[in-house]
Order: structure tokens, then C-alpha cells, then sequence
């Protein structure tokens, strides 16, 4: 049996009629007319755009890994914060990375889960005090006594695990638009709006999303190092790890795929949203996303880590070991920050009233 | 030749009182209609000198009992011309018989001072009193009104002032303030990342389908703004009937 399909008006949403006169469909509530192939697409995007986002990734299957190659290795677990790092055996840093607490414990190495690859440290310490001793010069409130060369000097390499997120990522959106248009005779000013609905669909390829795998780091600061060059990746191989400390993954696929979801999701709607140039105000009004292609990997990516205690409280810093960005918290020296304030609002109220002068 | 004459009267007169002759005043009162008593006359001598001598400006009283056969702007115009020619004035001109009134500023500080909007207040001011056949309460009311303007033309307004050393002594705070966050914004680079835009294969963005489809039009239209005062090369004027 054949089904009837109603069309609704796009504008009022009542039902359309079909007008023999013009072969196209006619609402009789606001009396706009449309053609029929307009609106079967639009009905078809519509039944697109609506349906749930799927964002369906696929499963990994962790692979558990011993070293070779005659490096020795054992784990060291912090009391302070829990965290249980593997390093080799002749690491002499006793600072946990991620708290700074001096009497991290070493113990008898337990194993780590194999990485698909690895980025190597590709700036040594040295290289990474001399990027962080350069940041202070951009951070204008920074207290003279934080400059501690011996804090500094603690700084530790470490491999942190990172889940990596590929995907082919295809999406329909609509929109509603508008675009005005002013003229003017000798007795009226006109506005003329003109109301669309933009249909798009596409796709869109995303890959080495990083998503932090390790409680211990800070989401925020491990996303603010980014990002990193995946053409230095290699596959991994334990050599990398001596001289270093080297974190295992604590947060599940399962909790990071969120995070990878959201980020996709975001770029997505603002490269789609990007194609709709040329009109003055554009709202989204539905859209659909899902993936293929999907692919998840293990990675572990070198980060410079360092706490530095300043006035009873610990500032944590970490420095791409492969680009030498460097993110964190610096403490603010009130003293120069008022100081600053009242050198501003002078020069202004200088100005200010430089020029109410003139206009009194 | 009746305008010609009245003001040929007016300026003999004028021509022939020692005090005014002795001062050069041109008559900034000509009361053919008789509305104003001896003493309201001397009253209002003294506050329109007053106002010249202060601002600079010339504000003239004429009044009529019936007008002439042309407008009443133009009746403004011609008592300017015939004494005023190339001065700062406001001219208020009545005629009781026709119940027709105009307000004409002329010369450059004259017609600056009173725009448009300027004249509209004094409008405002008179015309309740011009209504109720209150003549000299509507002159008086004039003469206050034209004076208030004139004040705030030259000094400024209260309120003006106020809000210009308000902002002048505000403003740099609010500005300091801004520049120190944005500052102290630099103290903390740890933030999350809400996009993915890094790791968007290159070339790897396809459109399939790219439709703008045409809804509907709406125009809406509303009237221009029209100037409600006639404001010739010469003058800033504003007539009507009361």
C-alpha cells in the first residue's frame, strides 16, 4: 500500500497543498508557494539532521608489554598522590612529577601496557629550563623570588599516556538565515529581509585527537601543551623510555571518548558553520553526527613536568618535550599587580580629563 | 507699506529717545499690541539687555494686533532685516488677531543656540500661555526660556558637566582594570581545548550537499524623518497657530 507524505510549511508549519496551476505546493495559512523538489530535499535533510548523533568508536584491546632490549626497569609510586610511574633503574629522581612530593618510593617493576607509538623527547632539560626561564619574561605579575634556580633543576621528563582518536566524520546540519537588505525613497525607509534554510552535509577527517589518559595530569594542562607533531611518532620501542619516567593509562577508553566526542563535535558545527557565509544572522537549527573509519590508539607523549612551592602553595608547570611550549599557573605578586593598575589609571585619568577639558 | 511704516515709526522713535540713541540699543521690544503694562516693559528691557550682554545674543519681543498680509515667520524676518541685519537674535513675533505666533533664530550663534530642538522647547514654553491669552506670561516665559538655552549653549548643562567628569574620572579605572585582567589572564595557560581544529586532516573537508533555500520575504517601510521647522539659509524658524 502507498503511502501519502504530507509536507509541512517551512515557514508556518502548516500542511502544504499541492497547486495544479503551478505544479509546486501552496500554503494556504501564509501563502507562500514552493517547489516540490525544494521541498523534498528540505524534508530529506530534515529527516537527517534530525536523527540521534551516533558516535560509534571502535574497541581497543590493551596489550600488556616487557621491556627488552637489556634496560632495567622499576616502578616508583607516590604516598603523596598515588601515582605509579615505571622508570629505569638508574633514574636518580626521587620528585613525583605530578605533586613534586620528595619521597616517592621505588619498587619492583610491574609492567606497562604497550604503546602503539611514541613521540621522543626531542628538547633535553637543559633546553626545557631555558623555555620555561624565557616564559617568565611574557608573564607580567611574576614575584622576583619564584625565580628559584634550585626548584627549577627538578624539573622530570615524563611519558604520559595519551588515548589517540582518529575519524571520518560525517555530518548534516540546517540552519535558519536571514539576510536584510535597506533602501530608502523620499518618503520611506525599507527593510527587506529575506528568510532561508540552509542544508549541509559533509564530511570531515580528524586524526590524532589526544585525549589525557592519565588521572594524575591535569586534563587542562595536558590539552594546553598541544599540539604535538605526530610525524616524529614512532613505534614504540622500550630504549625510548631510559632516562625517563614513563605514566600507564588510568582513565578507560570508555571515559575518554567523551572528551574526544565533545571536541569532534565542536569543530565540526564551526567548520560546517563556516560554509554559510554571506548572511547576516545564522542559527542552527538541528544536527546529525556520526563517525567511520573510527580508530583508537595508545600513545605516550614526552612532557616536561615540574612543581614549584611558592608561599605555602604548589604551582604546577609542564613543558612539551617535543615543542617546548610551556603552560601553567603562575603565583601573582599583588604588589605589582596593583602597581600596574594604578600606572594605567593614571596615564588614562591624565587623558580623561585632558579632554574633558576641552569638551567643558 | 503699513510694515514699512510701523517699523519706520519704531526706529524714529527709537532714533529720538536719548537713552536708547545714547546706547546704540536697537528696540529689543515692539509691543504694537500692547500687551505689556509700562512696567513690564521696563522689566523686560532689562532681562533681554541682560541677555545680550551676557551671551551675546539679541532677544526680541514683536507683537502685532493683526499681521500685515504675509507670514508670520516672514514678519520676524522683516523686523530682523529692518534692525538686526547680521546679528545674533531670537525673535519671538505674535499677532493676537490671527492667533499666530513664530520663533526665528538668526546669524550664526543664533541659529547654533537655537536648533531645532531649542526651538521646540520655547515652544513648549509659550504656547500654554499663548493659548489662555496670557501674553505677557508667554513673553515672559520667552525671555526665561531663550535664557536657560543660551546659558547652556555658553556653560554647558548641569548634567552635561556632571556626566563628562563622571566618565573622565571612571573611565580610566574601568580601562586599568581591563588592561590588569587581561594581564593577569597571561598568569595561567593551563586552559582546555573546546575544538579539535588541529587535528583536522588537510583536504579532508567534503561538502555533499550545500542548499540555501528561499522561505520568505518581509518589508517593513516607515516614514523618513522630516525636519518639523523650516530652517532656510538665513534663519531657524518654527511658526503655528494658538
Amino acid at each position: 500500500m502507498d503511502t501519502i507524505q504530507n509536507y509541512k510549511c517551512p515557514c508556518c508549519g502548516a500542511p502544504l497543498v499541492f497547486d495544479a496551476g503551478s505544479q509546486g505546493l501552496h500554503c494556504e495559512s501564509c501563502e507562500n508557494k514552493f517547489d516540490l523538489d525544494t521541498i523534498r530535499q528540505l524534508d530529506d535533510a530534515e529527516r537527517l539532521s534530525g536523527e540521534e548523533s551516533k558516535f560509534d568508536w571502535e574497541s581497543y584491546t590493551p596489550r600488556d608489554f616487557t621491556p627488552v632490549n637489556g634496560v632495567d626497569f622499576s616502578n616508583y609510586s607516590c604516598p603523596s598522590c598515588g601515582a605509579e610511574i615505571s622508570g629505569d633503574d638508574t633514574m636518580g629522581s626521587t620528585i613525583c612529577p605530578y605533586c613534586g612530593n620528595s619521597t616517592i618510593v621505588k619498587g619492583q617493576f610491574e609492567g606497562v601496557l604497550r604503546p602503539d607509538y611514541i613521540i621522543p623527547f626531542k628538547i633535553d632539560k637543559k633546553t626545557a629550563i631555558a623555555a620555561f626561564e624565557a616564559d617568565f619574561k611574557k608573564r607580567p605579575f611574576l614575584p622576583d623570588l619564584f625565580r628559584d634556580k634550585k626548584k627549577i633543576s627538578e624539573m622530570a621528563g615524563v611519558y604520559v599516556p595519551f588515548w589517540m582518536f582518529d575519524c571520518d566524520c560525517n555530518a548534516n546540519l540546517t540552519y535558519r538565515a536571514n539576510r536584510t537588505h535597506i533602501w530608502s525613497d523620499s518618503d520611506y525607509i525599507y527593510t527587506k529581509t529575506d528568510f532561508y534554510k540552509l542544508l549541509r552535509s559533509g564530511s570531515l577527517g580528524f586524526e590524532n585527537i589526544p585525549v589525557d589518559a592519565s588521572k594524575k595530569a591535569d586534563d587542562a594542562y595536558m590539552e594546553a601543551i598541544e599540539p604535538f607533531d605526530y610525524s616524529d611518532a614512532m613505534d614504540f620501542g622500550s630504549a625510548y623510555l631510559s632516562g625517563f619516567l614513563a605514566d600507564k593509562y588510568d582513565v578507560s577508553v570508555e571515559e575518554s571518548i567523551l572528551r574526544a566526542n565533545a571536541r569532534v563535535r565542536n569543530s565540526t558545527l564551526a567548520a560546517f558553520l563556516e560554509t554559510t557565509a554571506g548572511f547576516q544572522n545564522v542559527c542552527a537549527e538541528r544536527d546529525n553526527i556520526s563517525f567511520n573509519n573510527s580508530k583508537i590508539r595508545y600513545s605516550l607523549l614526552p612532557v616536561w613536568m615540574l612543581n614549584i612551592k611558592y608561599m605555602d602553595k604548589m604551582y604546577k608547570f609542564a613543558v612539551n618535550g617535543q615543542t617546548g611550549k610551556v603552560v601553567g599557573e603562575y603565583p601573582v605578586d599583588k604588589k605589582k599587580k596593583w602597581k600596574f593598575f594604578a600606572k594605567v589609571a593614571g596615564i588614562s585619568l591624565a587623558v580623561t580629563l585632558a579632554i574633558a577639558y576641552f569638551m567643558l | 507699506m503699513k510694515k514699512f511704516i510701523s517699523f519706520s515709526l519704531i526706529f524714529l522713535l527709537c532714533a529720538t529717545f536719548p537713552f536708547a540713541s545714547a546706547n546704540d540699543v536697537p528696540p529689543l521690544i515692539s509691543d504694537e499690541a500692547g500687551h505689556l503694562t509700562s512696567s513690564e516693559e521696563t522689566k523686560l528691557q532689562e532681562k533681554l539687555q541682560g541677555i545680550y550682554d551676557t551671551y551675546g545674543v539679541y532677544a526680541i519681543v514683536f507683537t502685532e494686533e493683526e499681521m500685515s498680509g504675509i507670514s508670520a515667520e516672514d514678519s520676524a524676518e522683516d523686523f530682523y532685516n529692518y534692525f538686526f541685519s547680521g546679528k545674533d537674535c531670537i525673535i519671538l513675533y505674535i499677532a493676537d488677531y490671527d492667533r499666530e505666533y513664530a520663533l526665528s533664530a538668526f546669524g550664526k550663534k543664533g541659529k547654533d543656540a537655537f536648533s531645532d530642538d531649542e526651538l521646540a522647547d520655547v515652544e513648549d514654553a509659550i504656547l500654554p500661555h499663548l493659548k489662555k491669552d496670557n501674553f505677557s506670561d508667554a513673553i515672559f516665559a520667552f525671555t526665561d526660556e531663550a535664557e536657560n538655552i543660551l546659558d547652556v549653549y555658553t556653560n554647558g548643562s548641569t548634567g552635561y558637566k556632571i556626566a563628562v567628569i563622571s566618565i573622565a574620572i571612571i573611565l580610566p579605572f574601568i580601562i586599568a582594570l581591563i588592561a590588569m585582567l587581561v594581564q593577569l589572564s597571561k598568569m595561567k595557560t593551563a586552559v582546555k581545548q573546546h575544538y579539535a581544529t588541529n587535528y583536522i586532516r588537510p583536504g579532508s573537508m567534503n561538502i555533499s550537499r550545500s542548499l540555501n533555500l528561499f522561505l520568505y520575504s518581509v518589508i517593513t517601510k516607515k516614514p523618513r524623518p522630516k525636519p518639523s521647522n523650516s530652517s532656510s539659509g538665513s534663519s531657524n524658524s518654527r511658526s503655528g497657530k494658538f
